[in-house]
């Protein structure tokens, strides 16, 4: 059940998951999902057992939890994942639901942009919110060439990994300022 | 004769001592009710090792005996003190001792693993995976019935394919430290043992690779690997567990799964 509630939401939602994990700690661990559970050899079998065996005894011993998040050191390679993990959310809720929004309300878009314009905002405010608005598609489209290269088993060596890390952070803050003040 | 006494007691001119703080992750299972916190030793880096297993050691013998943590060889190779170091998962035998005194050196078992105490946690889960992926040359022409008769001949290309891959210590430094093994460690295999498969994909000398990849065909012994990368940037022995799940990836991607599917179930 926590493997379908995964698998309805794919990529995008690391705090349903981080909640199917709790769900699936007190299920019982269901390690038959796997694909080939009619060829197991003898090998294959003991492991699965001891697997099984592990979560028994340290939920019955109610062993703690090493601390992971709150004591992880934040890495180039994991900030920059979770930027692409939460740019894809974010564009994944909030597009759709504009589109929607925008298809029942009265009136066409170009109302809206003009009824933004009344309000007369301070302009910095409106810098911020088109920086806000352009950086998820920018990170998230050239991060995507990265994991594409990836696909590829290209440029996984640790210091092809950073320079490309920090190539795309930099190009992005580029393009999306590109986007902000010259469009 | 006087020369050599102001030599000698020059020598023995005591230098003041560097204090360094350990703050130790702390819990015991024998303590009904005992709470996980931390506690922080003072050590003299003068009179100590430049390793922090050298610091740890020290404080057991010297100041608190109760402290609890694996090790054996001291020099990398055997992968007993892997920890989580100053927020970085390492082998405290390999990992310098920061000389800045003023910070403290945070120590933790390996992130969200069961901590049987202090800094001993529960790896029987991570040597179960590895046992699954069947670690161990299979030959299909009945040849491992007389095993020691003749030498299964290896070119050095492909003897070369190996390397990056054999040197893997099991230390579980990469696959603790992978968010993705966090929240899935029941059934997403982790760096370690996804290494350790391709290692024995990639051997020219075993004939099971496509019912190796085949045992990978599902949603989450290879494909929760995200490409978050902290694998690689934390192994202490420099190897990269990125790249070879990657190349996983691409080699389930070419193989010929419906003919690894017959012979599977033949």
């Amino acid at each position: 059940m926590a493997a379908m509630i995964r698998a309805s939401f794919g990529k995008g939602s690391a705090l349903l998951t981080s909640n199917a994990a709790l769900l699936s700690r007190l299920q019982p661990v269901v390690v038959t999902q796997l694909s080939h559970t009619s060829t197991r050899s003898q090998t294959e079998d003991i492991a699965y057992k001891e697997m099984e065996e592990f979560w028994d005894k340290n939920r019955r011993l109610n062993r703690p939890l090493s601390p992971h998040l709150r004591i992880y050191n934040p890495e180039l390679t994991s900030m920059l994942s979770l930027c692409h993990r939460a740019t894809g959310i974010a564009m994944a809720v909030t597009v759709p639901f504009v589109a929607a929004t925008l298809l029942g309300l009265p009136g066409d878009f170009s109302s809206y942009i003009e009824y933004i314009k009344d309000l007369h905002l301070n302009p910095a405010i409106l810098t911020a919110a088109k920086y806000v608005l352009a950086f998820p598609i920018c990170y998230h489209y050239i991060n995507g060439i990265r994991h594409l290269a990836w696909d590829w088993a290209i440029g996984f060596d640790l210091k092809t990994t950073y320079q490309s890390g920090y190539f795309v952070m930099a190009l992005a803050l580029l393009v999306t300022a590109g986007f902000v003040h010259l469009l | 004769m006087q020369t050599r006494c102001a030599q000698t007691s020059a020598a023995t001119a005591p230098e003041p001592a560097r204090m360094k703080k350990f703050a130790v992750y702390r819990w015991d299972p024998e303590k009904p009710g005992d709470k996980p916190k931390m506690q922080t030793y003072e050590v003299d880096l003068n009179t100590c090792g430049p390793m922090v297993l050298d610091a740890l050691i020290k404080i057991k013998n010297e100041m608190d005996p109760t402290l609890t943590f694996r090790r054996s060889c001291r020099e990398g190779i055997c992968g007993s003190c892997s920890m989580n170091i100053g927020g970085s998962n390492t082998l405290a035998c390999l990992c310098k001792i920061d000389d800045n005194l003023g910070k403290a050196t945070k120590i933790y078992p390996l992130p969200h693993m069961y901590v049987i105490k202090d800094l001993v946690p529960d790896m029987s889960n991570f040597y179960a995976q590895y046992r699954s992926i069947e670690p161990y040359l299979k030959k299909k022409d009945g040849s491992d019935k007389n095993i020691g008769d003749k030498q299964y001949l290896q070119t050095t290309g492909d003897r070369a394919k190996l390397d990056g891959l054999y040197e893997c210590i099991l230390c579980a430094c990469c696959s603790t430290s992978c968010p993705s093994y966090w929240w899935n460690s029941d059934k997403y295999l982790g760096p370690a043992v996804l290494m350790q498969a391709y290692r024995w994909m990639v051997d020219s000398r075993d004939d099971y690779t496509s019912e190796r990849l085949f045992q990978m065909e599902d949603r989450f012994s290879v494909y929760r690997c995200h490409t978050i990368m902290n694998c690689t940037k934390t192994c202490p022995k420099g190897l990269n567990p990125g790249l070879a799940i990657g190349e996983i990836k691409k080699m389930l991607a070419k193989y010929n799964s419906k003919e690894a599917k017959q012979l599977a179930q033949a």
